[in-house]
């Protein structure tokens, strides 16, 4: 027994002693290592950098965001910090001089169209090579759509083994840069007049994003490519511009704006240090990492374990509950630039009937929608009334008039006026057919499907047979075939006005994605004199015109915008939402406050 | 050997008549508004995707023999991308898998040795909890209470009375436990457990002692990571790298560990009980040799040989990446991958076919592997 004691005592105060060196976490010990932080501090400053984050849910793949198989909003989130461009668009897409990059941008002459660049004296990329003149030429070159098809040495046209001629420039999109007739450079390089076929409205936004020209001549063997270019030179510069930056190469990924890129590691993360070339004002943080997160539902654990500082997932309920739960995270809603809407066919029997259109209109109960499945996730979620303008632009206009409301009385009525009779089983026929119509959308979409069954209750009242229509290839075939008799879809609305033209131009004159057959004239015309409006006002009005022609036929009915969602760790200020160019759009501005 | 051209050949048509039916590449291009038909229609020049199947698959299959597996949709060479996801399969898969053979095989020794013992039940208790564990939330719960809460602990770290109580009651009484038995099955003496009690409190004791002192004494920041395969920034010393590979690597381990080692202690102690049952080891205990010799060189070298075979076929199956652990920990190994190849935006062949590609081999490797480990196990193989 005297043994037991012994042993017993023995780890009795051994224990003591462990729980009182762990359980008083060592409040006097804090003490003393504060005091010899402080004097650390004093001795040397603080060498750690500051680091801010970002969760990126999708990887960034290439510098030249151009490119039809490389442009990826991902990539958009990266590009913001690196690429210079004259001008600065604020999330409200209005715009200024980027005065690091240009000194001065001015519309020479409208007759011509001539606009003048005066680029920064002092302007240059990461390794000390001028932003200048070439790097206008390069972009111009590779999205004017002049260069048809590959030639061989004799002046024939190439072809694979199909009989396909084979493009020179991978380009995504030429609108705008096909206007332009020629890039000129001044002496000293730092000028650059651009001179157009007609006005281009739009013309801010082209130049955007420059690509390091220089890069391309060093990299292809091509001294100027700013000169005239024979064939061979010209498909080394586009093969460099094809294929050149995709991916990460200090050598070649040379930036010109306030971060420079230091790290790729695929699958991993992305770092952007700042540029110490930068000829503004330098950029508030040290660096800005990009650490892949492919899962969103994982992120919330991330900001909360304190691995990542923001964080932008696609919101649900159960992620904002989570996130709301985190303590020192503030948390941001914007309404984006992805708006849902409806599509009649005018095809179909039905449809063609503008009181019919209407009446569907009149049916819908767009507020139940919105409330039902959008403002659970974002309270301030809002139906959307116009679809060129979101509402955070100053020249936003709801056209909806009585359409603005569900309206059961009046969609009967349009029905009844237009020769509809109410049958038995309370839907209107005419012609012993039954007014049915199909939703087509995307399947599998569980959001969309509920719009779809809340959309046929609402229309059931006024007597309308709905049915919902999913397919998995809805928006990759049927969609652009026509073939659906309603349809919902998403378009994403651009600073480029003009973007919006191929969706509301009659099908033979350039609207390309105008699939419902709806053809007005008056639309050809209207668009013509908006994009050759250069004040803004006007043109915007112009516009709203156009939206308003829509309301009046019926031929599509906005819904509402997909809520963005924004969270960061409150030691990291300045995050501001922009649903054009993403969150990364002031990444410059974003400081890291505490720690 | 030669089986593996046909079943390579038949695994890769297939997969590509299963991926150009699935979806189309250039939908996200299609519905953007101010793209032109004719930038469509040269993306579908450029991808092929307006040539009959067979001819798709006959170019791909050209590349691919000649050791080119191709850009993915997205411009960017496919080796590169599958080498480092394969990299970051192995670094996790390799250390969980080892890890979990060791203990499970050791586990299941002892579980078959000592049947229905006080050791058995409870072993068996903690692989069918494992065993039944849905990864998705168990990865969550440790990514709360293993990463967040614990660094929440280590920034300021400190037991509280009532956990220090209750801890001491259940090592104690646990040692308690132990010693009482062993000791009754010598001595029958009551109360023995008290003594051990006093070792079990008095190792605790210490070894939260040193730890306390241990943690006090550094800053470990927020230790465990949720998320990654690496450090963000590697850092310049040997040791920090180590330490954040540590870090990172942490959970996900714990995971494959926990779902693999159930499986292989589960196994093994099936086979062994087998074993022991069996007419040779009766034989060899007639024989009288020494009860270790009886169970590690009759027992279980035989009970080895359906472990090889399952061993090797889950690891054949492991290089295809650990779907659901990678995806929630965001470690881009293989199952990232081909989730990634699968809907981003839209299948993407080459990736895919790449992907099919080497875990098909690899299971066939694997295979062989087993079936130069039988040669080694089995003794009617080595007798040949």
């Amino acid at each position: 027994m005297k043994q037991h004691s012994k042993a017993i005592r023995f780890a009795a105060s051994l224990f003591a002693v462990a729980l009182v060196a762990s359980a008083c976490g060592g409040s006097d010990d804090e003490v003393e290592e504060a005091v010899t932080e402080e004097t650390v501090a004093e001795d040397q400053p603080a060498a750690e950098p500051t680091v801010a984050i970002y969760a990126s849910e999708q990887e960034y793949t290439s510098y030249n965001n151009g490119a039809a198989d490389q442009g990826l909003f991902a990539n958009t989130l990266v590009l913001n910090q690196l690429l210079p461009g004259p001008f600065f668009f604020n999330p409200d897409t209005t715009s200024l001089v980027w005065q690091p990059v240009a000194t001065s941008v001015d519309v020479v002459t409208t007759d011509p169209f001539v606009v003048n660049y005066v680029l920064n004296p002092a302007a240059i990329w990461s390794d000390n090579e001028a932003i200048d003149c070439d790097d206008f030429v390069l972009a111009w070159r590779a999205s004017n759509g002049k260069d048809k098809s590959r030639l061989d040495s004799s002046g024939t046209e190439l072809k694979d083994a199909e009989g396909n001629s084979l493009a020179v420039w991978n380009t995504a999109s030429t609108t705008g840069y096909e206007l332009i007739e020629s890039v000129t450079c001044s002496e000293d390089q730092k000028t650059v007049t651009t001179s157009y076929s007609k006005i281009y409205a739009d013309w801010k936004t082209l130049f955007g994003g420059l690509l390091p020209a220089h890069i391309v001549e060093r990299e292809s063997g091509v001294s100027d490519l700013t000169a005239q270019l024979s064939n061979e030179d010209l498909y080394k510069i586009a093969d460099f511009w094809n294929s050149g930056f995709v991916g990460f190469n200090a050598r070649t990924h040379v930036s010109g704006g306030p971060y420079v890129m230091t790290n790729f590691t695929a699958g991993q993360s992305l770092t952007l240090e700042r540029n110490p070339s930068w000829m503004g004002e330098p950029a508030a943080t040290d660096k800005i990492v990009f650490l892949m997160v492919p899962d969103a539902t994982q992120q919330p654990a991330a900001l909360q374990n304190g691995e990542v500082d923001v964080i932008t997932p696609q919101p649900n309920v159960d992620l904002i509950e989570q996130i709301s739960a985190i303590a020192g995270v503030s948390l941001q809603f914007d309404s984006g630039t992805v708006f849902e809407h409806y599509d009649l066919n005018l095809a179909n029997e039905h449809l063609k009937d503008l009181r019919v259109r209407q009446a569907v209109a009149a049916c819908i109960n767009r507020e139940e929608i919105v409330k039902t499945l959008y403002q659970n996730i974002n309270p301030s979620a809002q139906v959307l009334n116009n679809r060129i303008f979101m509402p955070n632009s100053p020249y936003y206009k709801d056209g909806s008039g009585k359409f603005g409301k569900q309206d059961i009385d009046l969609a009967k009525s349009l029905l009844e006026e237009a020769g509809y009779k109410l049958g038995s089983d309370g839907y209107y026929t005419k012609g012993g057919k039954t007014l049915s119509l199909r939703l087509g959308r995307r399947d599998p979409n569980p959001r969309r499907q509920q719009e779809n069954e809340l959309l046929i209750a609402q229309c059931k009242q006024a007597g309308i047979l709905m049915t919902d229509d999913p397919a998995e290839d809805f928006n990759s075939v049927r969609l652009p075939a026509g073939d659906y008799d309603i349809a919902l879809f998403a378009w994403v609305a651009s600073v480029a006005l003009s973007a919006n033209n191929s969706i509301y131009l009659p099908p033979t004159k350039g609207g390309g994605q105008n699939w419902n057959n709806w053809s007005r004239d008056e639309i050809v015309a209207l668009t013509d004199s908006a994009d050759s409006e250069l004040d803004e006002a006007t043109r915007a009005d112009l516009y709203n015109q156009i939206d308003q022609l829509v309301w009046d036929d019926m031929v599509t009915i906005p819904l509402v915008q997909w809520t963005e969602l924004y969270a960061n760790a409150e030691k990291i200020s300045g995050v501001v939402p922009n649903s054009f160019a993403g969150v990364t759009w002031n990444a410059e501005k974003w400081a890291v406050t505490n720690r | 050997m030669i089986i593996a051209i046909p079943l390579l050949f038949a695994a890769s048509l297939l997969t590509f008549f299963l991926v150009v039916n699935s979806g189309d590449p250039l939908e996200a291009l299609r519905v953007k508004p101010g793209i032109s038909q004719q930038i469509i229609r040269n993306e579908e020049i450029r991808l092929g995707l307006d040539k009959p199947f067979v001819e798709r698959y006959s170019i791909w299959a050209g590349s691919f023999v000649t050791g080119n597996m191709g850009l993915d949709m997205k411009g960017r060479p496919v080796w590169p991308q599958l080498w480092s996801a394969i990299k970051y399969t192995m670094r996790l898969v390799i250390i969980a898998e080892l890890l979990a053979l060791t203990v499970g095989l050791m586990i299941g020794i002892i579980g078959g040795v000592r049947q229905y013992s006080m050791f058995d039940y409870s072993t068996t208790f903690v692989s069918f909890i494992f065993f039944s564990l849905p990864v998705f939330w168990f990865a969550n719960l440790l990514k709360v209470f293993g990463a967040i809460r614990f660094n929440d602990w280590l920034e300021s770290p400190g037991v509280s009375w009532l956990v220090a109580v209750m801890l001491t009651v259940l090592i104690g009484g646990s040692f308690a436990l132990i010693g009482r038995k062993r000791e009754q099955l010598r001595l029958a003496r009551p109360g023995a457990g008290l003594k051990w009690a006093g070792i079990g409190l008095s190792l605790t004791g210490l070894s939260m002692a040193s730890l306390a002192l241990y943690v006090r004494n550094r800053e470990f920041g927020r230790f465990v990571k949720t998320l990654g395969s690496e450090p963000r920034i590697l850092a310049d010393s040997f040791g920090e790298r180590i330490w954040g590979y540590v870090a990172h690597g942490l959970l996900p381990v714990i995971v494959l560990f926990a779902i693999s080692y159930a499986g292989y202690s589960r196994y093994m102690r099936a086979s062994m009980l087998e074993q022991l049952n069996a007419d040779h080891v009766r034989m060899a205990r007639a024989k009288g040799l020494s009860e270790s010799r009886v169970i590690l060189r009759h027992a279980f070298r035989n009970a080895l040989i359906p472990i090889a075979t399952i061993a090797t076929l889950s690891w054949g199956g492991l290089i295809a990446g650990a779907v659901i652990t990678e995806r929630v920990f965001a470690w881009n190994g293989m199952g990232d991958f081909f989730i990634d190849s699968l809907a981003n935006p839209s299948p993407d062949p080459n990736r895919l076919l790449a992907f099919v590609m080497v875990t098909a081999a690899a299971t066939i490797f694997f295979n062989i592997i087993a079936d130069v480990i039988y040669a080694f196990l089995d003794p009617r193989i080595r007798a040949n």
